[in-house]
């Protein structure tokens, strides 16, 4: 079995394949000033998907807390597969695109702590925006953000929340890398992340696997998805002006 | 206690050397001293720190790899002892505190012997090492309340309350039902630590111990019970975590 730390590892390993990118966090680095514009058209539509020859993800038994976490393994960064492969769960954006779509920043995001799961598993956000944190569980969690810095993590908070239904608002703004990692240590199983971005073009893969971004404008750009078990894995797309255009992207062979 | 005026040379210095602004001219003096005092900091911190610490500050001296827990990587700017919020820097008396004392139960030792100016120009080095620009605030902390038998009554229940029995066992041993599984940031293995040995990373402190209660232990699960627990809960369950040795 993998644990989380070769898989980020592994990660790498996929990347270099690629030949393009270097660094989990690297990948997802961003051009920093992005000029928002009129509404475009057009998009591109694709999906994620994930070869055969794949590793087991990390079980982690379940092994405290029972009455309210539930019984048996858990797995922190699970790789969901369709029946064709496809990827859930995968971030897919853009890579280094400065000027596009209006871009209506939300400020505020979610997440919620039930039954020993965080809720939403993975979301994106921008830079720096404030989190709101509720713990509907009556054990303790303690939510703990790190920033991912190349192979390192840095804490960025770490807030106890021990009795139920206790809310908390932190601001956070990324200086240095660009995806964060939250973890609760009194429960090791439970794993979120979020990924921020300077731009708005940015999805998450639904159960399938697919992803839609809308109003790109006509260009050739590399198209990254990342996933915490998988790492990143880019392709190119070429949209033409107001088309939508296909774009698969392949971790594995 | 470093001055309004070194620190705010200190500051200038920082953005200085990164570039990031241009020096009015009438602080333009300022930074000369600052320098002064950096440059001797550097000199007595390859003496000194790099052993342990690294030349870089990135925690990779040679004497690195052979004590437990590691000498801090100062380049990632996350640090244990502080006053100050969850995940914030931590402030120049913090680190001052931290480099006069040392740390208990680690590696780190004590530089009181080194004349006061020096352990300040130390505190300069590892500021530039960890990228802090800004001065970080402390939190507000209180006075402390008179020792009595009611208030550590009350510790004990506020200890139960706020579930600190998770990490640190319902005695305080270390022996509590997320302990086996606790990581420190660059995910090593670390252990809650027995409360009842008296023996803390900053002494006995009582005023230290609230901080770290309040802000938690950064790069470490130790996490910040400063919003979610009053003042007033903080000092008890303060006092009742010092009485654990007395026992
Ligand atoms: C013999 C090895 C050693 C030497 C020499 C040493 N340190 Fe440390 N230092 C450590 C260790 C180990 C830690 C981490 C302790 C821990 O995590 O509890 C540490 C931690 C620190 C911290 C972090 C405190 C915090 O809040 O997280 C600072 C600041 C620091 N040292 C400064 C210095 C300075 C300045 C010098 C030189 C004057 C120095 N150290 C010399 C081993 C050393
Ligand atoms: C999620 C696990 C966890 C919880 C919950 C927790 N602690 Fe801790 N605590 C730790 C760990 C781990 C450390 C040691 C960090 C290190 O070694 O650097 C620590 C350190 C401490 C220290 C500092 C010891 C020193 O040497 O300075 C004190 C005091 C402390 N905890 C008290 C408490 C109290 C009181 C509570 C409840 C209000 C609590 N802890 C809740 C994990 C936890």
């Amino acid at each position: 079995m993998l644990s989380r730390r070769d898989m980020i590892g592994a990660s790498m390993g996929f990347a270099a394949c690629g030949g393009s990118l270097a660094l989990a966090g690297a990948a997802l680095a961003q051009a920093s000033s992005y000029v928002p514009g009129a509404v475009i058209g057009g998009g591109i539509d694709g999906i994620v998907r994930v070869g055969d020859n794949l590793s087991a993800a990390e079980q982690i038994i379940i092994g405290k807390d029972n009455h309210i976490c539930g019984e048996g393994h858990a797995t922190p960064d699970p790789v969901t597969l369709s029946d064709e492969r496809g990827l859930k769960n995968a971030v897919v954006m853009i890579k280094d695109i400065a000027r596009g779509k209006p871009w209506a920043k939300r400020e505020r995001f979610d997440i919620v702590q039930e039954k020993c799961v965080f809720h939403p598993y993975i979301q994106f956000a921008p830079r720096s925006f404030e989190l709101s944190i509720l713990n509907k569980d009556p054990v303790l969690h303690n939510i703990h953000a790190y920033e991912i810095i190349g192979r390192a993590r840095r804490t960025l908070f770490n807030i106890a929340q021990p009795q139920a239904n206790q809310v908390d608002r932190h601001k956070v703004a990324l200086t240095r890398g660009s995806i964060i990692e939250i973890d609760c240590d009194a429960h090791n199983w439970m794993s979120a992340w979020i990924v921020t971005s300077d731009h708005p073009y940015v999805a998450v893969t639904d159960s399938a696997g697919r992803f839609a971004i809308d109003d790109v404008p006509a260009g050739e750009f590399e198209l990254v998805a990342w996933h915490p078990g998988l790492g990143s894995m880019s392709t190119r797309a070429k949209v033409a002006s107001k088309a939508r255009a296909a774009a698969t992207i392949s971790f594995g062979a | 206690m470093i001055s309004h005026r070194s620190a705010a040379g200190m500051l200038l210095l920082a953005s200085a050397l990164l570039g990031a602004s241009a020096l009015s001219a009438p602080a333009a003096e300022r930074p000369g001293r600052a320098q002064a005092s950096l440059a001797k900091g550097k000199e007595i911190y390859a003496r000194e720190c790099a052993a342990c610490h690294g030349v870089k500050g990135d925690g990779e001296g040679p004497g690195a790899h052979i004590v437990n827990p590691k000498p801090r990587n100062f380049i990632l700017g996350v640090f244990k002892l502080r006053t100050t919020p969850s995940g914030q820097p931590p402030t120049d008396d913090d680190l001052l505190r931290t480099i006069t004392q040392g740390i208990a139960h680690s590696a780190m030792p004590s530089f009181r012997e080194l004349p006061e100016a020096d352990r300040r120009a130390l505190v300069g080095v590892v500021r530039q090492f960890a990228d802090i620009k800004t001065a970080p605030r402390p939190i507000a902390i209180p006075a402390a309340p008179e020792v009595s038998a009611a208030l550590l009554e009350k510790g004990k229940t506020v200890y139960t309350a706020l579930k600190c029995q998770t990490c640190h066992g319902d005695t305080g041993t270390g022996d509590g039902a997320s302990s086996l599984t606790l990581k420190d940031d660059a995910k090593g293995r670390i252990w809650a630590p027995d409360l009842t040995t008296g023996v803390f990373k900053s002494g006995d402190d009582a005023k230290a111990l609230y901080a770290r209660i309040a802000t938690g232990l950064d790069g470490t699960p130790m996490p910040s019970y400063a919003s979610q627990a009053k003042p007033d809960e903080i000092w008890a369950v303060v006092h009742y975590v010092r009485s654990l040795a007395k026992r």
